[in-house]
């Protein structure tokens, strides 16, 4: 299973595998990671599992759709060029080790 | 409400998950149970129950329309019928039922309104037929998305009142001091007019949990966060904030591109409710100015020239 390396706001860092096909969100969401909210449950609706993609790895996620696109004006925390929703960030073997950071806030 | 002993949570849904999550990173060294009728752990269920979903039919509520319209972008055929005379009559405003009735009719998808359903005709295991106006149809395969109603025999069974959901106060403390309920099956005191509600969404889920972990650390905080709901319906992407009023006045604030729009609704000048398609930007913005209580000028707020967002 590919893993995701989650990176906290104080530098603490969680290790976690996700099925592929599976959302990093969904990752998160299931240990219980404290940063991501996901309040919609991964409809791109709410935009509280912003996160920040390490800027080794941006370069490689499919480009957001519209609909992320436009959550993404509505961060709680500031929008970087590195921002997307872990909900739309499909796991595969390409994306073993991603480095995901959380913000500050979701909310 | 505190104590030492450890805490059960009877049910496995959003509300429930979301509970046991808040409580495991309350950290407060009380065992934490979760009861629940399935076999598969708590998860995430909102997108797993919106997209598994294949080949429907009656009921024109959020979930019969979003079970349709998957089927219709299938290329099945499909036919929602609806007993009342329009669609969405719970939850959104007639002008937004009518966009979403005008849509889903150019996808191809029928929509039959104030129509009267029964008959069913049953051959084996398997429905053949039902009665539609009393006409005799040909079925497939039949969806029933006709509603729910709260589950509280367990909770009557303990003692509990109960009137349209387990009655909770702003804490989510029902009338037995020793049990919290949350999620759709409560019947709670809206925090601005204190009349009873009981919603079955997900953002309901989500802060009641949040609100039983506050009662549950000592951290008592009353519920009143703002309501909000969204559904997606094939190319409709519909998101609702604040409560309909009954007598309200609506504003339309034109979106981004042709297909998307909001309806602002106002009661006197105050802004109480947002209803968007595909404007999610315009839906969040919404939602803040509703949260902070600021309601802009009708003629102000429908400039698309402006953003909603800077008027929070």
């Amino acid at each position: 299973m590919p893993t995701i390396r989650f990176i906290q706001t104080d530098g603490s860092t969680h290790e976690l595998s996700a099925s592929e096909g599976t959302s990093a969100m969904q990752a998160a969401m299931g240990a219980g990671l404290q940063g991501i909210v996901a309040e919609c449950g991964g409809s791109a609706m709410c935009a509280t599992c912003h996160i920040y993609v390490d800027e080794d790895w941006a370069d490689r996620l499919p480009a957001p759709l519209a609909n992320e696109l436009e959550m993404l004006e509505c961060t709680a925390s500031e929008r970087l060029p590195t921002s997307r929703l872990s909900c739309q960030i499909k796991m595969s073997a390409a994306l073993d080790g991603i480095v995901l950071r959380l913000p500050a806030t979701q909310q | 409400m505190s104590g030492q002993g450890p805490i059960v949570i009877v049910g496995g849904g959003h509300a429930g998950a979301q509970l046991c999550a808040g409580l495991v990173a309350a950290a407060l060294g009380r065992q934490v149970h979760l009861v629940c009728e399935e076999v598969d752990l708590p998860y995430q269920r909102p997108p797993l129950s919106k997209s598994f979903l294949k080949n429907p039919d009656v009921g024109g509520g959020f979930i019969g329309l979003e079970v349709a319209a998957t089927a219709r972008a299938l290329g099945k055929e499909v036919e929602v019928l609806e007993s009342a005379p329009r669609l969405l009559m719970r939850s959104v405003s007639p002008e937004l039922a009518e966009h979403v009735l005008q849509v889903h009719r150019a996808s191809g998808m029928h929509v039959r309104l104030g129509v009267a359903v029964g008959g069913f005709e049953v051959a084996g295991d398997r429905l053949q037929a039902l009665a539609v106006n009393g006409v005799r149809q040909e079925v497939d395969m039949l969806l029933l998305g006709i509603g729910a109603v709260p589950e509280h025999a367990l909770a009557t069974q303990a003692g509990l009142a109960c009137d349209n959901g387990i009655i909770v106060d702003e804490h989510m403390r029902t009338s037995d001091p020793a049990i919290l309920a949350i999620g759709d099956c409560t019947s709670f005191p809206e925090a601005t007019s204190g009349r009873r509600l009981r919603l079955e969404s997900v953002q309901n889920a989500n802060d009641q949990a949040k609100v039983a972990v506050g009662t549950l650390t000592g951290n008592d905080a009353p519920y009143k966060a703002l309501p909000w709901f969204w559904s997606e319906q094939g190319s409709l992407r519909l998101q609702m904030a604040g409560l309909m009023p009954a007598d309200g006045v609506r504003h339309r604030r034109p979106g981004a591109a042709p297909t998307s729009f909001s309806l602002l609704h106002y009661v006197g000048d105050r802004l109480v409710s947002a209803e968007s398609v595909n404007a999610p930007a315009d839906h969040m913005a919404a939602r803040k100015l509703l949260e902070a209580r600021r309601s802009p000028a009708p003629q102000l707020a429908c400039d698309p020239a402006r953003p909603l967002k800077s008027f929070i």
